[in-house]
């Protein structure tokens, strides 16, 4: 079935990735994530001097903005915030660099759909671009359900959503995908019984509509199974980034 | 974060080569840096490089009630708030010095400068008229922000569509992109921003200041003009006095400036409605 | 408490009570009681505050309600107004809910603008009743493109003992069956709505709500990710992760959210929407023994 941006083909198709590192010169470090139509600009700087109100002794403040692309930054963009921040405390390594803060800038760029997602994207790019101590990475896929047909979407466009029965938004790190792959080769049988992928553990789910269970967790699948074209893309970023670096320092 | 102050060695070193008729990234001294601009995929979006300055504008409309004492007139509305991510030093919530002047000077160029016909955005007389709003995101920092700020209204507001509307008695359509192509802003003039810098007491007169330069300067002043060659806005708040003769020279130069980016954001309209 | 005070006295070479112990530790404090399955202030790991629902508790607001979870309590007002239809949906009325955590109800906000968790809730809250389809924005039309009801939802903690999510939206349930707009006239432009004389079934309207969502919230201790269900205040400040999970009365979900922690496997989130149907269970009995 063809989708409604008339580029795509199948409903589980992602639109095209796009990402650059290190585009700005005040941070420490940046990147630019986009889904198709969607794009998000991400600025790390850090460690840098803590405000004394927000100063933890035993690790890094991480402080997240985010800013809008059109208007003042509202209700919305507080959420996006704590949910991405709440996401990468547990990733970042923050006992290393105690009694500092590590700020994060969010700038959408442009709006077509999943902005959590290509958010969540940027910000890991930005963050290894900065040498930021992490745990792992991870790679965020929003899809959604049809209202008429009860498709289950992946990676939809404002015009698609705006016929979504529910959307979901999760986000994998790229440990939880190792272990499933090692589960996969040994217990295949009970994962196909499941019908889902039962082994990927969630880092972040954000869903919202009328769905059942069983969506959700077909949800879940599919959007693992792309997280991970995400997780090789940023893989492939990281590396192409830093060949480029040696170059430059054996010239 | 507080800003770092450039060292007595950089600032030294600045001023060493400024006395010796150089510029530290190699350019003249009436030189602006190298101008990119950039179109989205949407209608009155805009990215400006200006060197490694970045800014982002972004035009989008609505349709408002106008004020009773004011019936046909539309709205113009300019957001201009500093977002960290251009510079560590800009806080969230909280306005340096400079950013109110940067926010101020942005306004005075385009919105009392009457860039835009806003008597043009009415709709229905005391019911319905259009609101234009510039959102202008700074992303990089590297000196120079209010030049670079104009330069991305100025041309998102020509590079921006509002929706066709057809009106039937009290009755108002809106008609989709799809439906009717869309319709563009009536512009009068394209005010561009000249900023000038300052070093030993004026003798020193320097166009488009990086962030270093800023830091350094001794004063400056921002000239806006079209190319008419009309005088649209004129700020020197503060720094060393300067003589007459040496602003009657410097908004010559900025003639010529404004001509030279006018021609560029002509073209680079152009060119991306060759595309569509 | 008893049994923890005695096995530290055991220790003779450094003792102290188990309050001080709580001060100084409050995280290892905690994972004491967990091991032996139990919580501080004496519930299971998953077993939920005694809860209680008032309808009605604000007699000038159209509809309203209080929820009390424990110790927090929320009050919920609904106040009906008539307002300009947008130009994109003339026939759509608002539903504007706010939440307001303000330092009446805990010492941990402050006073000023909204604190980042209250506009999360509210946000939260906006979602579901939007996306869910709580209720039909066409029944709140008076006439198209003229006027329509805006419904300002405002949510008051007025004490804050953790999980202000799921009270909120109880309270916020629980104020929009309560809710009763007195049926207006238009004529040529002017809205009236009648006043005076009691508001009975021939006067007045209620809402019809196509779908009842109440939430379930847990929170995950450790990096074993312990699931606690309805954390208190302590428990929540504590620990990293939360899990909500909103159902309607069909057993449909409305919400899942999973923030913060470490990877969960999936297995993790099935036990909490298990869990979550029971509860939303027991809470729509609640709701209905008023």
């Amino acid at each position: 079935m063809s989708r409604l941006d008339r580029t795509r083909t199948s409903a589980h198709q992602l639109r095209p990735f796009f990402s650059s590192q290190n585009l700005l010169n005040r941070s420490d470090g940046s990147a630019q994530f986009d889904f198709g139509g969607s794009s998000v600009l991400c600025s790390v700087v850090g460690p840098a001097e803590v405000k004394l109100r927000d100063e933890k002794l035993d690790k890094a403040t991480i402080e997240v903005v985010a800013r809008p692309l059109v208007g003042l930054p509202g209700v919305k963009d507080k959420a996006l915030e704590q949910n991405i921040r709440e996401s990468l405390e547990p990733l970042i390594l923050s006992g290393l660099h105690p009694r500092t803060m590590l700020q994060i800038v969010i700038q959408t760029m442009k709006d077509d759909g999943c902005i959590l997602s290509t958010a969540f994207n940027a910000v890991i790019l930005a963050l290894l671009d900065a040498g930021i101590p992490l745990k792992s990475i991870l790679g965020s896929v929003t899809c959604m359900i049809d209202a008429q047909s009860s498709e289950i979407l992946l990676d939809p466009t404002t015009e698609e959503l705006s016929r979504a029965r529910s959307t979901h938004v999760f986000v994998f790190d790229n440990k939880s995908s190792v272990q499933s792959e090692q589960g996969k080769m040994n217990v295949d049988t009970d994962d196909q019984e499941a019908g889902t992928s039962s082994l990927a553990a969630v880092l972040f789910s954000d869903s919202t509509g009328m769905f059942t269970e069983q969506e959700y967790f077909e949800c879940a699948h599919f959007c693992f199974k792309a997280s991970q074209a995400v997780h090789g893309f940023i893989r492939t970023a990281v590396q192409k980034k830093l060949e480029k670096e040696y170059q430059q320092t054996q010239a | 974060m507080k800003e770092l102050e450039p060292s007595t060695n950089e600032r030294e070193f600045v001023l060493a080569a400024l006395r010796d008729g150089a510029r530290i990234d190699g350019r003249n001294f009436y030189d602006f840096r190298t101008l990119r601009l950039s179109f989205g995929a949407d209608y009155g979006a805009v990215e400006v490089q200006l060197g490694n300055t970045r800014v982002l504008a972004k035009v989008s409309c609505e349709v408002i009630r106008p004020f009773p004492d004011k019936p046909t007139e539309g709205f113009l509305m300019f957001n201009t708030e500093l977002s960290p991510m251009a510079s560590p030093a800009f806080e969230v919530g909280r306005q340096t010095d400079e950013e109110v002047l940067v926010s101020r000077l942005i306004e005075k160029a385009m919105k009392r400068s009457r860039a835009l016909d806003t008597e043009g955005l009415c709709i229905v007389a005391g019911e319905k008229v259009w609101s234009i709003r510039v959102d202008i995101h700074f992303l990089d920092h590297d000196g120079n922000l209010v030049d670079a700020a104009c330069i991305a209204a100025i041309t998102a507001l020509q590079h921006f569509r509002r929706p066709d509307v057809t009106v039937v008695g009290e009755d108002v359509t809106i008609h989709t992109l799809e439906q009717r192509n869309p319709v563009p802003l009536s512009i009068h003039h394209i005010p561009i921003c000249v900023t000038f810098a300052f070093f030993d007491n004026g003798n020193h007169v320097i166009v488009d200041p990086t962030h270093l330069e800023e830091q350094i300067k001794e004063g400056d002043m921002t000239i806006t003009l079209n190319v008419h060659k009309e005088v649209c806005a004129l700020s020197k708040a503060g720094g060393i006095p300067m003589e007459l003769d040496q602003i009657i020279q410097c908004s010559k130069i900025a003639v010529i400036k404004v001509a030279e980016i006018t021609a560029q954001i002509e073209a680079a309209l152009a060119a991306d409605a060759k595309k569509r | 408490m008893a049994s923890t005070t005695d096995s530290l006295a055991a220790s003779p070479a450094f003792t102290f009570s188990a309050s001080t112990f709580q001060k100084l530790h409050p995280t290892e404090y905690f994972r004491k009681f967990i091991s032996q399955g139990v919580r501080p202030d004496g519930r299971l790991l998953d077993s939920f505050r005694p809860t209680t629902v008032h309808y009605g508790v604000i007699t000038t607001a159209n509809g309203s309600a209080m929820v009390r979870i424990g110790g927090t309590t929320v009050v919920c007002g609904i106040k009906a107004e008539v307002a300009e239809p947008k130009l994109d949906s003339p026939d759509q009325g608002y539903l504007v809910p706010n939440v307001d955590l303000s330092p009446i109800c805990s010492s941990a906000f402050r006073p000023g603008s909204p604190s980042e968790q209250a506009q999360v809730v509210s946000e939260a809250i906006h979602r579901v009743l939007k996306e869910s389809k709580v209720l039909d924005l066409k029944d709140l039309c008076i006439e198209e493109a003229k006027a329509v009801w805006a419904l300002w939802i405002d949510v008051v903690c007025v004490s804050y003992d953790g999980n202000i999510y799921d009270a909120a939206l109880i309270s916020v349930m629980a104020a929009l069956l309560n809710v009763r707009i007195r049926k207006p006239t238009y004529d040529e432009g002017i809205v009236k709505v009648p006043g005076g004389e009691a508001i009975n079934d021939e006067n007045s309207f209620k809402l019809n709500l196509t779908r009842i969502p109440l939430s379930t919230s847990f929170v995950l201790f450790d990096t074993d990710l312990t699931l606690l269900a309805d954390p208190n205040f302590a428990e929540e400040s504590i620990t990293q992760g939360q899990i909500s999970v909103t159902i309607d009365e069909h057993g449909r979900l409305c919400r899942i959210s999973k923030v913060g922690a470490a990877s969960t496997s999936q297995s993790l989130l099935k036990q909490c929407i298990e869990r979550a149907k029971i509860r939303s269970h027991e809470l729509r009995s609640i709701m209905n023994q008023q």
